[in-house]
């Protein structure tokens, strides 16, 4: 489909022609024709070109190249590569510099060539090989004229290396006027970049914006696109955004960073992702029939109010199946989404819906702000790749749930415990201790000699079953048909085997030997149990006494291990973290907070449920004087365990809540949230996220202006949406001209509302027709046309040099 | 399998029974108050494992006019006498079946 958007283009402003040797011994090899010229140039696609020979300009073949123009030739700009003469303390060097020319036609090119011919003339030149011309002599004779200045910056014939005396000089000049340097190697390049800055001010360094551009200097036209005179190798072009006009050089000149590209860069714009190419509209409703073609870099809808730029945003979404749009309700009254078609890069023509992955962010008008406010981020977390990460952060609080109800259900168990005993009496009676200390004798064994025979033979039996369970997995292994074993891998499970066996039959003798000693240990019991009961009634009486001490110790010992029971069981629900905060890190330190977070604790939520409990003490301790009746649950009044559980369970429900609801926030710093933070701050960190994500192709978003501050969009926005741009297609509903203009957008879309009629149509930057139409519509826009192209002319070169000279 | 001897000794000044050549060590118990029988019960469990029977009348002579220690020695013989009982005792156990 055709292409209505600015796209790349080959361009080459530096071709010889046969002309040059007039002017340079032997400076061209075989002949030149503009028929061999085109004929090369279609093939190799270069949109744009200049025929610039040494310090004259072949006339007779732009007028041929004029002539015979047809539609589909590239643009002749009228150029020329002039030596420039240098003078510095008494010595003299000359670089070579193109000059081109916003002239595309015979009486410009007519006047231009008047003008240098005369310049020679007046300087007194005659051999036209030692033709040299001053900087002052250009600005004097082309005052009038709009041109630029491709100065030589390499090796050979450089403005750096003619200008060694006073390079800032030089430096100034080539940052004051519109040009482009060529022949400056790629390691070069920073070297340069860093020279600039150093007569920069502060604030315009490190801008990259000064302009590169390589051409062929080609001087052998049947070889093109060979270097120079073929010997050096084949040229590879760079390439220029926008149409065939000087605007799109200018502009490219302005923003080289945006706008010129070198081969190799070219081919590092991520062209294989599938992208939106175009949409089609029929007309139906208050919609006028339009097809569109995107740019798969940025697209920017503008137009005035209600004028359908949502609306189109809204089409295009609905287009794309793995898209969620929301507004259906309110497009569908104006549109019927069955009358648009589209295009993806993937399809072989326009169709209902197409099919993009991974699903591309969409963002509507103020969804941003609304995250913000409903403290819902969980749909950037999906943006940004981290919905597995935020799920798990969800679960791992929402799992809290369980542990507090968990806790509670121990409380409630270990007190009901507590509570079923409470009557229960400690008390050996003055006969027993009077008992215990008569002057008889008891003859007696400690039954604990049985709890360690007991526990050996539980052992030995757990032993012995894992040996037989290994038995049955030997057997298992060896009868596996997908197993084969070796002889020798099979001796190996024998041997095994073999050991399984000795070791079981080691077991059961053990076994049997502890049954022996049990038997042993329980007829020794007896037998003094028996010689006890045979003794006389104080005997008897005393080891009765003995035995009630025994049992007392015994009772008191599972009291004290309740009690601790308990008190560990009020602990742990005591010392559970009411404040859960989960952190998801997202993108430049930003981190994606989700948080429960209560404003009581557990011990004040379960105090606050105790009539008369003791906030200086803990929980154990107040639900002890709860046992003892000192205190009740309020409104039960009793100090039953059911009514404790309920009451624990109503008092910490808000608890419980805010883990089965947590908020989420941005956290920007330690002390800077989302939260302290204003909606314009917060949406401008919460876009710096989204445009960072690399695991999306496409962007949507409907005026990400709203309540961003000018700076950010000026400061980072922007920056952001250029380096964006050339990674995954971008479309941007805007009232932004920064975002247009410094956004450098390749395609604009004006969205019209006549007399409810609906149209859209697509203009670009370096048509200057649209410029104006742009500022007509975006508040500001001429401001910032005119901030864009400040780049000053040489009328202002001239005024500094001056000033300097002065 | 053996029957082992053993010696036992009355020490009346210091209320003391004192047995021999049962264990690797002397066995004393101590009469002088009540009198508790879990450490000789237990010291004979470990010796079970040699599955060695051991004669029920000691290998002197014991005689006495203390009647405690007459029981106290009485005690101990019945308690070899039990433990001779648990030697030959022959608990219900499984067959091996390693099912190979």
């Amino acid at each position: 489909m055709q292409k209505k958007y600015s796209d790349w283009m080959k361009v080459d402003l530096h071709i010889h022609t046969d002309k040059s040797r007039e002017t340079k011994e032997n400076d061209y090899q075989g002949s030149f024709s503009v028929d061999t010229l085109k004929t090369k140039l279609r093939e190799c696609q270069v949109e744009i070109l200049s025929l610039t020979d040494h310090n004259i300009i072949n006339a007779n073949a732009y007028q041929d190249y004029y002539d015979n123009y047809s539609d589909g030739d590239p643009l002749l700009l009228l150029g020329v590569e002039l030596d420039i003469l240098v003078e510095n303390n008494g010595s003299e060097k000359t670089y070579h510099s193109i000059l081109l020319f916003n002239i595309s036609g015979m009486e410009g090119v007519n006047r231009i060539n008047n003008v240098l011919e005369r310049r020679y003339a007046t300087k007194g030149i005659v051999d036209k090989k030692k033709r040299k011309i001053s900087i002052d002599d250009i600005v004097q004779d082309f005052m009038n004229e709009q041109f630029f200045f491709i100065p030589h910056a390499g090796n050979t014939q450089s403005i750096v290396d003619a200008n060694r005396g006073n390079i800032a000089d030089a430096q100034r000049m080539i940052i004051l006027m519109e040009s482009a340097l060529e022949k400056v190697s790629e390691k070069a390049k920073q070297t340069y970049n860093n020279g600039f800055n150093s007569v920069l001010h502060d604030s315009f360094q490190n801008r990259e914006d000064i302009a590169y551009l390589e051409c062929s200097d080609n001087h052998n036209i049947a070889q093109y696109p060979c270097k120079h005179k073929g010997s050096n190798g084949i040229h590879e072009h760079f390439y220029i955004k926008g149409k065939k006009n000087f605007e799109t050089i200018r502009l490219a000149f302005i923003d080289p960073e945006s706008r010129i590209k070198s081969p190799k860069q070219y081919s590092d714009i991520n062209k294989a992702l599938k992208y939106i190419e175009g949409v089609k509209i029929c007309k139906h409703r208050n919609l006028k029939e339009t097809e569109l073609s995107f740019s798969p870099h940025l697209n920017v809808l503008i137009g005035g109010r209600s004028s359908g730029k949502s609306l189109l945003m809204y089409l295009l979404g609905s287009k794309i199946d793995s898209v969620s749009t929301d507004k259906g309700t309110t497009y569908d009254k104006v549109t019927d989404i069955n009358k648009v078609t589209v295009k993806s890069s993937a399809d072989s023509s326009f169709c209902p819906i197409t099919s993009i992955s991974p699903e591309p962010i969409y963002v509507n008008q103020g969804d941003i702000v609304n995250y913000f406010e409903n403290k819902k981020l969980y749909d950037l977390a999906k943006k940004s790749g981290k919905k597995d990460e935020y799920d798990q952060a969800l679960r791992e609080i929402m799992g809290n749930v369980d542990v507090i109800k968990q806790s509670v259900e121990d409380v409630y168990s270990n007190y009901r415990n507590f509570a079923e005993n409470i009557e229960e009496e400690f008390v050996l009676h003055q006969s027993e201790v009077e008992d215990i200390f008569n002057d008889k004798y008891v003859v007696l064994i400690n039954k604990d000699v049985l709890i360690s025979l007991d526990e050996k033979e539980k052992d030995l039996e757990v032993a012995e079953n894992k040996v037989r369970e290994l038995i049955i997995s030997v057997n298992n292994i060896e009868n596996c048909e997908t197993l084969l074993f070796s002889d020798a891998e099979k001796m190996l499970i024998g041997a095994f085997r073999k050991l399984l066996t000795e070791k079981i039959h080691e077991l059961v003798s053990k076994r049997k030997t502890n049954d022996k000693k049990i038997y042993f240990a329980n007829s020794s019991i007896e037998l003094i149990d028996n010689v006890m009961s045979e003794q006389d009634d104080a005997s008897v009486r005393k080891n009765d006494a003995l035995k009630l001490k025994s049992e007392l110790i015994s009772r008191i010992g599972k009291r004290l291990s309740e009690s601790w029971k308990h008190r560990t069981s009020c602990k742990t629900l005591e010392d559970r973290n009411c404040n859960i905060e989960k952190s998801i890190p997202l993108f430049g330190g930003i981190e994606l907070i989700l948080k429960a977070q209560c404003k009581s604790t557990t011990k004040v939520l379960v105090l606050e449920g105790i009539n008369k409990s003791n906030p200086g003490k803990s929980i154990y301790l107040n639900l002890l004087d709860l046992l003892l009746n000192r205190k009740n649950v309020k409104n039960f009044m009793t100090n039953k365990a059911e009514d404790l559980r309920k009451k624990m369970n109503t008092q910490l429900a808000p608890l419980l809540l805010s883990f089965e609801e947590p908020e989420d926030y941005l956290k920007y710093s330690d002390t800077e949230n989302s939260l302290n933070r204003s909606p314009g701050f917060n949406s401008e960190k919460y876009l710096e996220v989204l445009l960072a994500q690399e695991n999306h192709n496409i962007i949507f978003i409907d005026q990400p202006e709203d309540n961003l501050g000018n700076k950010f969009i000026a400061d980072e926005l922007v920056n952001m949406i250029r380096e964006l741009k050339f990674k995954k297609q971008v479309f941007l509903v805007t009232h932004n001209p920064s975002v247009v203009v410094h956004g450098d957008a390749e395609n604009i879309v004006i969205a019209e509302n006549n007399n409810k009629e609906i149209s859209y149509r697509q203009i670009v930057l370096e048509d200057e027709s649209a410029q104006k139409e742009i500022c007509s519509i975006l508040d500001g826009g001429d401001y910032i046309f005119y901030k864009r192209s400040r780049k000053y002319n040489i009328k202002r070169l001239r005024t500094e040099r001056n000033k300097a000279y002065d | 399998m053996t029957n082992e001897n053993y010696k036992i000794s009355i020490d009346p000044e210091n209320m003391k029974i004192e047995i021999v050549d049962l264990f690797s060590n002397k066995f004393t118990l101590d009469y002088s108050g009540d009198v508790a029988f879990t450490n000789f019960v237990m010291k004979l469990s470990e010796k079970m494992d040699s599955g060695d029977k051991i004669n029920p009348e000691p290998f002197n002579n014991t005689s006495t006019e203390d009647e405690k220690a007459k029981l106290l020695i009485s005690i101990l013989k019945d308690i070899i006498g039990k433990y001779n009982e648990a030697i030959e005792y022959t608990p219900d156990s499984e067959d091996i079946s390693l099912e190979f």
